[in-house]
């Protein structure tokens, strides 16, 4: 047996320690290590077990963590856990080495170089966590000393300007974000981002504005049920548990059908292989949608359009039209007329699919239902991609796909918790439950009047002016926010309103929610680096390898102006530019929930104690929160309210709700009203029930998401937490047959496995939650999927650009390989639709740099590496940094595999130097008749870590996508050379 | 008869380290600290070390834009490290910057609302936009300022402008609409 072979069988048998006595026998190791082997079977035998989530990818896969005394003895797969069932892929295999890992970070550290840099050794120096508090406090205090709390005669903090910023984590439990979420609150800001910015923005974008939910729309195990997929990600190697449920539909006779500009482990399962050319995805979906409209239209759901989707309605909400199909003024027939276009010769041009691989594609997945759209970062990181996602989704719709088994618009999202992180808002432009922070002062006037109108329950004045919506539109958005800003002022201890209340249209307004939205990623940097952001905390993320522009990024975290608290398992790239260096800790060292890309909500418990200094994150915030705040105070920098109080001697702003009066006390609602625990936190973001002053709050949940995933009187056995139920066995023969698992643990919302299925067994909320008005005096009510999209409708924009039409079109990527498609096809985000970056002389063009360059992620790393590239198990399968390319493009330019090459783009002309991999997984593309290479880079790496290599995020393009402000990573123009 | 010709031994090299306090008594981070041709940051928790200074009396200036800079002469022997504190209070000036903002394209002034914000190392000044469109700075220390716009509905603009002591500049923005699209809530 070979070190390779050795190290594989290790994996395997940390999966099935009851195989450690055949490991021996197999490997033929020496009398020492069987000795070494023994005593670890023999803790192994008497360890205590504890169940855990894997903390890398959004597939949720159960654990089985043992210990004996305290020491770590064993992590394995969880064999009851219904979605891997005992089998973890390598990542997860490797888990024991992350969490007994010698190079992590124990204590807090502070920088002693004041310069900062690549090559600037921070200098760490230990000190106490106590020092590290006072320190930041004194930053923060330090940076918000002018900032103004006072505008006119109104009270509140500007939500954009604020120098505090935040950012992350999606490795973060659920009870961590949304206190993460409240606490940059607290500080007035909305100045945080975090992971899904990069990766779903877009997907949540699309789908919010098409179905109601910006999440996968069916689950893990439902895969199974699925008769044909069409796969646009390589789940193979990305979430590889999840491919498991594919592999099983396979074998019951479920077709596959895989897209990718790589052929990659997913396309080696395919029935249908395509190879396409990346920044082509939403021509290709646009060919689908005209080939069934015009060639099959047998094959639309035409009951499934007419019940429940707005294609029967004009676009002014006028209807439902008798004759749809054919008037030329329905939603059906203008996306008709909008399609027309994209015919398989088109397509072709664009993409670079030939026409007859895409009609027997298009023939495939149109034929066989359900139908499955698997899809992550080849559709979502796009400059266009919330148009394409959403000609995904309209697809879908025609084919009446969504609401049933096996079917959806299912996102394969990419970090452990990245759902629950998303679900919590750690986003500039949403407070809580997907739910926007006041934005003016004209909505915090009708939020005082709509908290007038029900004053015993709201906490409104008792007699003063109500609420009347001036439209339906207006109502319609009011409706869905404020009942969460009135669940957050109980929960967070705020006021938000005006003061008294009973005049709201003419008393100042006191908002002690930050106001106004943040500034979303790439603009969050720009920020940095102009030096309106003073104070930044960054919490297991690792923009200066993961954002695109990365160098752009090292340039603002360099910033002298900047303080830089990086909390981490390991001095990543970005805390290499740290100010000070918070020791973190994995998931088994700490409890707490996290929701999977399935939106199933699982709860993993501490199994051992972290090391070194090592708090546990929740224990952290706690600590930070009341040491800022505590600075702050002293400081006289308070919540806008208290500023109020003082400013007007006598005043004391408070509510009432029921006989209880409410006081504005952060202090008292930290970390939950619930108790300090994560269990606490839980039960406050996910309450069914809440009791004040004798009435019932208007909502309880805190995100209202997850309202009654804490329910006392379904399970008391468990406290109310239904994050924790671990009965894999199903509850009814329906739940037998299509692997909803409802007993397993809790879904959003309210344990609905399948969005959107009105007759799921024991369903949540069943229906489509487009929650807009069509125009400002018409709303077509719920369960109304939109294929025409109101908020993404500005009908003072360009033929070619989507958003004038309130449906998709194609768009070429920023950096386009073919001007006369650039030109056609103007992409979203060039001068006649500019939005913030990137800066014009760092755009490309096909002269100087003539390959398309795509991103990609191996089985064996994750993300930016943070983790995994410190783990020696995992480098030893993958090195080193490469770059795909095919023979023709290694002989053009001279290259052997294995040869030093540059990868250069204008945003790094000097380009990085990496190994070529010269492989036929990659080909030459026919776009618009001329042939176009491509190249494809892993995006793992970065300089820290046991394997080093220089980031591809380094030369990739930081445009965005206007509707979802995430960056086009996956498509920019690139020049490769012999270096 | 020969005779070595006696050299003097090299001066062993010094240092000089301290922290920078502002009033309230916080530390100063990014403050320059300077000794002739050697100079360095101070930390974030204001700590600052100015190592291999040749021997002997030394000015050494301590300054950081808003602050008043302030100099201390020390005497440092061969070999020696002597710890030096600073204490910067906040800089007041008598310079002006004011001026209106005005929509680029129609050139009326934009009368609702918004911020201006002079960049400072540690804390911003920040002003606001009245309904004239108008903002004013006032007791500005002379100095180079990095000023933005942030007003809702506008593309942020920026400009650098000097100002000297009683000096009162005038400055108008012309700033460009820009749509910023909302994303959809999910």
């Amino acid at each position: 047996m070979d070190r390779r072979e050795f190290v594989k069988a290790v994996g395997a048998a940390s999966v099935a320690s009851f195989a450690l006595g055949d490991l021996i026998k197999l490997s033929g190791v020496k009398a020492s290590a069987v000795e070494a082997t023994s005593e670890k079977w023999d803790k192994y035998r008497v360890g205590q077990r504890t169940p855990s989530i894997c903390p890398y990818c959004a597939g949720g896969c159960g654990l089985i963590v043992t210990t004996l005394g305290g020491e770590l003895v064993e992590i394995e797969g969880d064999p009851i856990h219904p979605i891997n069932r005992g089998a973890l892929c390598s990542k997860a295999a490797a888990t024991f080495q992350l969490v007994s890992s010698d190079r992590r970070v124990l204590y807090p550290m502070k920088r002693t170089n004041p310069n900062k840099g690549k090559d600037e050794d921070p200098g760490w120096e230990q000190i106490t966590w106590d020092e590290a508090y006072q320190l930041i406090g004194e930053k923060v205090k330090d940076a918000l000393e002018d900032y103004p709390y006072k505008h006119g005669d109104d009270y509140y903090y500007n939500g954009k300007d604020n120098p505090i910023s935040w950012l992350g984590s999606s490795y973060w439990n659920n009870e961590e974000c949304y206190l993460g979420r409240k606490l940059i609150s607290l500080l007035g800001s909305n100045n945080v981002e975090h992971q899904a910015r990069k990766c779903h923005a877009s997907t949540v974008a699309a789908l919010a504005s098409t179905f109601g939910f910006g999440a996968m729309t069916n689950h893990i195990v439902d895969a199974k049920n699925s008769k044909c997929f069409l796969i646009v990600s390589n789940p193979a190697e990305s979430h590889t548990m999840e491919f498991k449920w594919v592999r099983a539909a396979i074998e019951d006779g479920a077709k596959v059908i895989v897209l990718d500009p790589r052929f990659n482990r997913t396309g080696s399962q395919a029935h249908i292989y395509a190879r396409y050319r990346s920044g082509g995805e939403a021509a290709i979906f646009l060919g689908l949608i005209r080939y069934v409209l015009y060639e099959h239209p047998e094959r639309i759901d035409e009951k499934f359009l007419e019940e429940r989707t707005n294609a029967p309605y004009t676009i002014d909400g006028t209807g439902p039209l008798m004759d749809w199909k054919t008037n030329p003024d329905s939603v059906f027939s203008k996306l008709k007329a909008l399609v027309d276009d994209y015919d398989p010769e088109e397509v072709e041009k664009i993409s670079g699919i030939k026409e007859a691989d895409f009609e027997q594609i298009a023939e495939t997945f149109s034929s066989i239902k359900p139908g499955n759209i698997y899809y992550s970062m080849g559709t979502t990181q796009h400059t266009n991609a919330t148009q394409t996602i959403r000609a995904q989704a309209i697809l879908q719709l025609i084919l009446g796909n969504m609401g049933k088994p096996g079917g959806g618009v299912n996102a394969l999202r990419g970090i452990s918790n990245v759902q629950g992180s998303t679900d919590m808002n750690l986003l500039s432009h949403l407070i809580m439950g997907y739910r926007a922070p006041p934005k003016t002062v004209d909505e915090i006037r009708r939020y005082q009047k709509w908290k007038n109108s029900d004053a015993e329950t709201r906490g409104g004045y008792s007699g003063g002016a109500t609420y009347t919506p001036p439209d339906k539109s207006t109502e319609q958005y009011d409706l869905r926010h404020f009942p969460t800003w009135n669940a957050l002022e109980y929960h967070w201890g705020l006021y938000v309103g005006t003061w008294p209340g009973n005049d709201p249209d003419n008393e100042p307004v006191v908002c002690d929610l930050p106001v106004g939205l943040g500034n979303p990623i790439v603009q969050l940097f720009r920020a940095v680096k102009d030096g309106t952001i003073k104070v930044m905390i960054c919490n297991g993320e690792n923009p200066a390898v993961s954002v695109a522009n990365a160098n752009l990024v090292r340039d603002a975290l360099s910033s002298e102006h900047l303080f830089l608290v990086v909390d981490e398992l390991f001095e990543t790239e970005t805390a290499h530019y740290a100010d000070i260096l918070l020791p973190g800790t994995t998931q088994v060292e700490r409890d707490g929930s996290i929701t999977n890309t399935g939106r199933w909500i699982q709860w993993r418990w501490k199994a051992v104690d972290p090391p070194g200094e090592c708090k546990p994150e929740l224990t952290y915030l706690t600590e930070l929160y009341q040491k800022i705040r505590a600075t702050l105070k002293s400081a006289g920098i308070k919540l806008p309210s208290e500023k109020y109080e003082d400013d007007n001697t006598g005043v004391d702003v408070k509510k009432t709700i029921g006989t209880e009066e409410i006081q504005n006390d952060p202090e008292a609602a930290w970390p939950s009203r619930f108790g300090d625990s994560a269990e606490g936190v839980y039960k406050e973001a996910g309450a069914k029930s809440i009791q004040v002053g004798g009435v019932t709050l208007p909502q309880s949940a805190a995100n209202v998401i997850y309202k009654n995933i804490y329910d006392l009187d379904l399970r008391p056995d468990l406290d109310g937490i239904l994050a924790k139920r671990r009965d894999p066995n199903p509850v009814d023969l329906e739940d037998a047959e299509y692997g909803y698992y409802k007993n397993w643990a809790v879904s959003w919302m309210v344990n609905q496995r399948i969005l959107y299925q009105k007759d799921e067994s024991k369903k949540g909320v069943d229906y489509f939650f487009t929650w807009f008005a069509i125009s400002p005096d018409k709303w077509l009510g719920y369960d109304k999927a939109a294929i025409f999209s109101k908020p993404l409708q500005k009908p003072g924009k360009a033929d070619t650009n989507p958003l004038k039409h309130g449906m998709p079109l194609h768009n070429e990527p920023l950096e386009s390989p073919d001007s006369a498609l650039a030109s056609k096809y103007p992409s979203m985000w060039d001068s006649r639709f500019k939005v913030g970056s990137p800066d014009e002389d760092l755009i490309g063009t096909p002269d100087d740099y003539p390959h398309v360059l795509t991103t990609f992620r191996l089985a064996e790393h994750m993300q930016a590496g943070a983790m995994t590239r410190n783990l020696p198990w995992l480098v030893e399968t993958h090195p080193s940094m490469f770059v795909e390319m095919s023979p023709e493009l290694a002989q053009d330019i001279g290259v052997s595999a294995g040869d030093d090459v540059l990868v250069k783009s204008a945003r790094k002309p000097d380009g990085i130097k990496v190994k070529a991999m010269v492989t036929d997984r990659m080909q030459p593309i026919t776009v618009n008749g001329k042939t176009v290479h491509e190249v494809a880079m892993p995006w793992h790496w970065g300089f820290k870590g046991i394997s080093t290599g220089p980031s591809a995020n380094e030369v990739t393009i930081d445009a965005v996508d206007v509707s979802a402000n995430i960056p086009e990573t996956k498509a920019c123009l690139v020049k490769v050379e012999k270096a | 008869m020969t005779t070595e010709k006696l050299t003097s031994p090299p001066k062993a090299m010094s240092r000089i380290s301290g922290y920078i306090y502002v009033s309230d008594g916080s530390r100063l981070k990014g403050a320059k600290v300077a000794c002739g041709e050697t100079e360095t940051r101070t930390l974030a928790d204001g700590y600052f070390v100015l190592d291999a200074l040749v021997p002997g009396d030394l000015d050494v200036t301590a300054n950081l834009q808003g602050f008043k800079p302030e100099s201390k002469t020390i005497s440092l022997h061969e070999g020696e490290e002597i710890n030096l504190d600073f204490h910067l209070s906040k800089a007041k000036g008598t310079a002006g910057i004011h001026g209106y903002v005005y929509d680029a394209k129609s050139k009326k002034t934009v009368g609702k609302g918004g911020s201006i914000i002079i960049v400072l190392p540690i804390s911003n000044k920040y002003g606001s936009i009245d309904k004239d469109g108008y903002y004013e700075f006032t007791n500005l220390p002379a100095g180079t300022y990095k000023i933005l716009t942030s007003i809702q509905g506008y593309a942020d603009n920026n400009a650098t402008l000097k100002v000297n002591d009683a000096e009162t500049k005038e400055h108008n923005f012309f700033c460009k609409t820009q749509n910023i699209e909302e994303p959809p809530w999910g």
